[in-house]
């Protein structure tokens, strides 16, 4: 992984993963709000099904893949948004 | 007559030169969250026992009207002193005094302690915190540094070298650190470049921030140029401390050896159920490390680089050991380029100052990809395989589930020189996983999805588990995992005699 992005405190606006690998589950739909260490996808990669999460409270802001979808390392899954005060 | 007056020359000549480069810059540094050399130096060793050596040193420099401008100790504190007990050297660089810039005459001072600790065989800490090379002197300053350099390299396997950064650190005084075994980084108040924000805005037109570029988190998270963060000056001094405490003084002693408060045969049976049985499902193989070793206390090294892998420091039955563990709660726990070379690092320093290396492992294989075949896994994995098979120090691994292809014998295999192998009752011993193994020993003779499912199964069955390795004498014992703890120390026991040597050569060639 020669781009190791991210990692704790960082504003990560998609999610993705360093491994290519197969979509098991999405946990959230468009326009949904998370908080942060929440799972949002599920991914099968290397024999293990490994959670991803969102590091800061975001709302989905779109779903790129499906469940069962095969996924390519790095490439964005969800895009994500910051959630505008009010 | 009396002695009195020469008396107060050297109280007055003690004075200035523990005035630095003034009050109102100590201030200057103190407002910056930063403490003085000496103050670090106080924090750092037992109180009262550090001696200070060449404190009336002055530059020599004529340049640029810097005869003018001398400070008793030019801008390094140095000397040695003790740490719980023990002889330890260290230099601290003063950044209040021409920005704690290098010169020849405290390269000087930096190296005689080099020399002294190389002589003695004690460790050398350096507290550094400087703006680089002494501009005024030219290639004096420069060859200062190279000095350094040499005795880094000298020393380095002889006696543990440790280096906190406290401020800002550029250019060629990155290097001295970078050879030493650990970095230690304080937030927010150190930098460590090779060029700095300005110069590459210049010539590539990049902006950058100083903490992006060469912060503690950027290098202790992006890059791995550092092992440990702390939050200021003072937490950085005691982490130092407690990194000293499982170390030996050089590389003819063995570590010190605690008083051991923990039971030896305590037994933990949270750990029987930790591993999911689920083979899919991730766990934090830290759940499984604290609860075996002494106090469940274990000094993680780089605990934000290449996180798929565990490295640290820990006591089992007072003995200090190394630590190497896959971490299957991040990216399934593979081997790739990064956690590759963060383990064989350590491994290296581990085996070159007598620390057994105990491996738990749980590793599913390399990542695949053409980003990893392209960055040279090839090269950086055989780092690790070739740390471990070079290795003498005693070498026990326990394998908690998977254990598959390359990456079982890369893991401290029996094969490639471990003393002990134990796994758990969960453990996969195997080529490769079952789904994979079923589609190329069974190519297209499986007709329905059921077929499949039965040869999965059975191939776990006869395949997946520690038995097959056992019948092999490659794993010596399988071990009920609330046992863990009274296992190892058995095994570390056993092993405490071990004598190994390489065969004789000038070194050998680790693929770099």
């Amino acid at each position: 992984m020669n781009n190791r992005k991210g990692g704790e405190g960082d504003d990560a606006n998609f999610i993705s993963t360093p491994m290519p690998g197969k979509i098991v589950k999405i946990l959230v739909n468009e326009g949904d709000v998370v908080k942060g260490g929440e799972t949002v996808v599920i991914v099968s990669a290397m024999k293990m099904e490994s959670e991803y999460k969102v590091v800061k409270d975001r709302r989905i802001k779109q779903v790129l893949v499906k469940e069962g979808d095969n996924i390519d390392g790095d490439q964005a899954l969800i895009l994500l948004e910051e959630i505008e005060e009010k | 007559m009396s002695l009195r007056p020469k008396i107060k020359i050297l109280e007055e000549k003690h004075r200035l030169a523990e005035l630095g480069g003034g009050q109102a810059r100590i201030d200057k540094q103190h407002k910056a969250g930063r403490k003085t050399a000496r103050e670090r130096i106080e924090d750092l060793f037992d109180a009262g026992t550090f001696v200070e050596i060449d404190k009336f040193v002055t530059h020599r420099n004529t340049n640029f009207g810097m005869e003018k401008n001398k400070v008793l100790g030019d801008g390094v504190v140095s000397g040695y002193g003790k740490i719980e007990g023990r002889l330890i050297y260290a230099f601290a660089q003063d950044f209040t005094v021409l920005g704690g810039s290098l010169s020849r005459a405290n390269a000087d001072k930096i190296v005689k302690i080099m020399d002294l600790a190389m002589k003695m065989g004690a460790p050398v800490i350096g507290l550094n915190d400087s703006g680089g090379a002494r501009i005024q002197e030219g290639v004096e300053s420069l060859a200062g540094y190279a000095d350094i350099f040499y005795r880094n390299v000298r020393s380095s396997g002889v006696i543990p070298q440790i280096s906190a950064i406290l401020g800002p650190c550029a250019g060629g005084a990155v290097y001295s650190p970078a050879i030493t075994d650990f970095i230690l980084m304080v937030k927010n108040t150190s930098y460590m470049f090779v060029t700095g924000p300005d110069v590459i805005k210049t010539v590539t037109n990049e902006e950058v921030t100083m903490e992006d570029l060469g912060g503690a988190m950027t290098h202790n998270q992006k890059s791995g140029v550092a092992h440990f963060t702390a939050d200021d000056d003072e937490q950085a001094m005691m982490m130092i401390r407690e990194l000293i405490s499982f170390l030996p003084s050089n590389n003819l002693e063995d570590p010190p050896r605690k008083k051991c408060i923990d039971d030896m045969d305590r037994e933990d049976l949270s750990l029987d159920n930790i591993i999911p049985s689920d083979p899919n499902k991730p766990y934090n193989m830290l759940d499984i490390i604290l609860p075996v070793v002494d106090n469940k206390h274990f000094l993680e090294v780089q605990p934000h680089f290449a996180k798929n892998i565990i490295v640290g420091f820990a006591r089992i039955g007072g003995r200090s050991i190394g630590i190497v563990a896959n971490q299957p709660a991040v990216l399934a726990g593979v081997l790739d380029i990064d956690s590759s070379t963060k383990a064989a690092r350590f491994v290296r320093f581990c085996d070159a100052f007598h620390i057994p290396i105990v491996t738990f492992e749980d590793v599913p294989g390399f990542l695949p990809g053409t980003a990893q075949e392209f960055g040279g896994i090839i090269k950086h994995g055989a780092k690790l395989l070739y740390a471990f098979a070079e290795a003498t120090v005693p070498k026990i691994t326990i394998i908690t589930r998977k254990a598959y292809g390359g990456a079982y014998d890369v893991m401290s295999s029996k094969h490639i020189g471990a003393d002990y192998n134990f796994a758990y009752p969960t453990a996969e011993i195997a080529v490769m996983g079952p789904d994979g193994a079923v589609n190329i020993i069974y190519r297209n003779k499986l007709n329905s999805e059921e077929e499949r499912k039965n040869a999965v199964d059975d191939y776990r069955d006869n395949f997946a588990s520690p038995y097959k390795a056992a019948e092999l004498g490659y794993i010596d014992e399988i071990i009920f995992p609330h046992n863990t703890r009274k296992k190892l120390n058995q095994a570390l026991e056993m092993t405490e005699n071990k004598s190994d040597s390489n065969p004789p050569k000038k070194h050998g060639n680790i693929p770099l």
